[in-house]
């Protein structure tokens, strides 16, 4: 972004203000959930049997509470999975919001510069890569997805080794593109990070090719990737404390 | 010094809509489309409140948003202040207290937005082509965005206590 550092001040303070807003939502939205599965199990159980005591009642509520904490530990597990086999140090972070445009993919986490968080730092969460940071507050930070119009990562076929560039254009899939027009990528192929670009360390799974095609002009491949991370249902992530991005040795062995 | 037309109960709900819209609307979402509730409510500001000043709050509105949203700065203004003329002119020029006004009025105040948004952003960014795909979604927006708002124009008017049948006898 080629903006003036004062309009960059200003989203940093404006996210900060929000923050707590967002919190607030966000826990209120958490309660009524509950709320809301406790009261479908209370129906369940009185539609299902009246003989049920308020022993069982008790344990219908725990039961839901349980789910839910089950749900949170598989998610949660899942991400330590990925941290104990990457080779980096990894904060984890939740998200807070959403865009407010319709035309751009970020995410607001709830970790910012005094939890250690930097710019550009990369953003990931147990099925691969999310996105990178692009505005940091104190208590709270911006990530732009990868799905994103203004967001690429440079890549690489993992079977084939050919390189490329994932872009995001705002819509659900990616774009691979200068791929060498005669590689032997396929359908099913994963895509991973190459590392090349400086910001994402090698070897984190992008996503799996779903359809290949020339270019316009007859010079390249370019591929249709569909990311691995579901966008729309991020809760949890990881950012990853990479201090010299280039000589990162390879996560690919990891996966 | 005061503002006259600044209100700080409509300030901070319209904070509160940023919240939601950047949390609890996802939930809505058909697809990628959600509805826009900043754009619903300058709409129901200018059919119930007071229209006059309407131009005033998308401006404001429009820089919060853009303080918030990674995209070139001053898009969202913008495209707020350019469709919150055309809702000047409708609340305006029309019966502003009739249902089927706020209808095609939030739909043409929604189109006109984020239209104004998409030629601005196609001009400025060249990653932005506007295309089918762009003009769908925008329609998409709209038509959403509108289905949903009697349900919220009830619950403002629910807040704000306001009847607009008295406030129209009070013209006579």
């Amino acid at each position: 972004m080629y903006f003036p550092q004062t309009v960059d001040w200003g989203r940093g303070v404006s996210v900060s203000i929000i923050q707590p807003f967002l919190e607030g939502v966000r826990a209120l939205t958490h309660w009524t959930e509950k709320q809301k599965e406790l009261v479908a199990g209370l129906f369940h159980l009185r539609e299902e049997n009246e003989r049920l005591t308020k022993e069982v009642e008790s344990f219908e509520q725990q039961k839901v509470a349980l789910k839910e904490a089950q749900q949170e530990n598989v998610r949660l597990r899942h991400l330590l999975d990925f941290q104990r086999s990457s080779k980096w140090q990894a904060l984890s972070a939740q998200v807070i919001g959403r865009d407010l445009s319709h035309w751009t993919n970020d995410v607001v986490i709830n970790k910012g510069a005094q939890d250690g968080i930097k710019l550009d730092m990369p953003i990931v969460n147990g099925d691969g890569l999310v996105g990178k940071v692009i505005q940091v507050a104190p208590r709270a930070s911006k990530v732009i997805l990868l799905i994103d119009a203004e967001s690429r990562a440079s890549a690489l076929v993992q079977e084939t080794r050919d390189a490329g560039l994932a872009e995001g254009d705002g819509k659900p899939f990616l774009k691979m593109t200068y791929l060498d027009l005669h590689s032997d990528i396929k359908v099913g192929n994963t895509v991973v990070t190459s590392g090349l670009g400086g910001i994402y360390p090698k070897g984190i799974p992008i996503g799996e090719i779903i359809q290949i095609a020339e270019d316009n002009q007859k010079l390249s491949l370019s591929a249709v990737v569909k990311p691995y991370v579901a966008f729309s249902k991020l809760e949890e992530v990881l950012c990853l404390v990479v201090d010299r991005p280039n000589d990162a040795a390879s996560l690919t062995d990891s996966f | 010094m005061i503002i006259k037309w600044f209100k700080w109960k409509i300030f901070f709900l319209a904070i509160l809509f940023i919240c939601i819209q950047m949390t609890l609307v996802h939930a809505m979402a058909v697809g990628r489309i959600t509805p826009d509730l900043l754009l619903l409510w300058l709409a129901f500001y200018a059919f119930l409140i007071d229209y006059h000043w309407v131009v005033a709050w998308a401006f404001l509105l429009g820089l919060m948003k853009d303080l918030l949203v990674d995209s070139h700065f001053g898009l969202e203004t913008i495209s707020l202040i350019g469709g919150a003329l055309v809702l000047y002119q409708i609340a305006k020029r029309f019966d502003r207290y009739s249902r089927l006004v706020h209808l095609w009025g939030t739909f043409v105040f929604c189109l006109v937005t984020l239209f104004i948004f998409a030629v601005l952003h196609s001009v400025v960014s060249e990653r932005f082509v506007l295309n089918q795909d762009i003009l769908i979604r925008i329609l998409g927006i709209t038509v959403y965005t509108t289905l949903i708002s009697p349900v919220f124009f009830f619950i403002f008017r629910f807040v704000f206590k306001i009847n607009p049948k008295k406030k129209q006898y009070e013209l006579f």
